[in-house]
């Protein structure tokens, strides 16, 4: 295997490719969560389906960095030190939520009501269950918030530290399985 | 055989974000004057935050379900002992790539099966998956910062 440090092709590609097709999916899936969850509302199926889904959603929100290093590695056949495993992850984590928030954005103008009738149904959620009255209030108070005033620079600012991280991490865990040097290997 | 640390400078990185990930998932139940839905909003795309399915500190429940507390919590508590596991983690990528493969399979079955009423999951049950993932994750970046002497 060449070693990166002698000829660093551009990352930038595989970074793009995660990045927009991981965010496309969950925002696929999301959107798709989101229609089952208003007509299946308050039955069993309902909820199994949407707690299944959003194990998805997380999945491919963290999984970001870890198919960026696969691609990466397998494309320029490369050893990655565990640091450009961690940058290529975070900047995929970052390309991630952009493109996850911005489609979110964009199906508005698809269909305008959807993320009120979300909201409703949310808040009816909330309030069957049993959680005490001071934090279901707030709970309700932030969703009411996020619908009436919705903002593509906070939503996104709001979810880069944690999906940056997590995708970090699975940026590091990529080069462990998929790019590791040779150290590691032997032992 | 010895065996030291490298890449310290990313280790302590990893160690800080880790604490700081857990401490902001614990939600706003260790300090409820604070107030505020914030550390919500940070998880809400990577967590279904149902309350039903989270643990509680005093009246709040964490900012994360009890699966996403496992994972976050084990994968701290584990990086802080990488330095002294040694060889007990120095695995190959092949190794860690199966291990992971059947601890996904585990959380695969709790949910499947607790989706069709073959098996009742409960915070604990959902924690201790995590918590597996959380231990895997962690030593199979961990290995990456070990060398041998």
């Amino acid at each position: 295997m060449e070693e990166y440090e002698h000829t660093s092709p551009s990352y930038w590609q595989s970074v793009g490719m995660a990045a927009v097709g991981l965010g496309f999916l969950s925002f696929i899936l999301e959107l798709m969560l989101q229609y089952f969850q208003l007509s299946a509302e308050g039955s069993t199926g309902g909820l199994i389906v949407s707690t299944v889904g959003s194990v998805a959603v997380c999945l491919f929100m963290a999984l970001g960095g870890l198919i960026a290093i696969w691609h990466y590695a397998k494309t320029y056949n490369l050893t990655l030190s565990i640091g450009r495993g961690a940058l290529i992850g975070f900047f995929t984590g970052v390309g991630l939520v952009i493109v996850s928030v911005v489609l979110s954005q964009m199906w508005t103008l698809i269909d305008p009501d959807l993320n009120q009738r979300m909201m409703e149904s949310m808040i009816r959620t909330y309030e069957e269950m049993d959680i005490p009255e001071e934090f279901k209030e707030q709970l309700i108070d932030a969703t009411a918030a996020e619908v009436e005033d919705p903002s593509i620079l906070m939503s996104v600012l709001s979810q880069i530290p944690v999906s940056g991280i997590l995708n970090l991490l699975s940026g590091m865990l990529g080069v462990a399985l998929f790019a590791r040097e040779k150290q590691g290997d032997n032992v | 055989m010895n065996v030291n640390l490298q890449h310290t400078k990313y280790y302590l990185m990893v160690l800080i974000l880790g604490m700081i990930v857990v401490v902001l998932s614990l939600g706003s139940g260790l300090y409820p004057r604070l107030g505020g839905m914030w550390q919500y909003s940070l998880f809400g795309e990577v967590c279904h935050q149902n309350p039903d399915r989270s643990f509680f500190i005093g009246d709040y429940p964490m900012a994360v379900c009890s699966r996403c507390f496992g994972f976050y919590s084990s994968f701290a508590a584990a990086w802080v002992v990488v330095p002294v596991m040694g060889t007990f983690i120095q695995k190959s990528a092949a190794f860690y790539g199966k291990l992971l493969a059947i601890v996904l399979g585990i959380i695969a079955a709790d949910i499947v099966l607790n989706s069709l009423s073959f098996w009742i999951n409960t915070n604990l049950s959902r924690f201790f998956t995590g918590l597996l993932l959380g231990l895997s994750v962690a030593f199979a970046i961990g290995s990456q910062f070990l060398t041998s002497k």
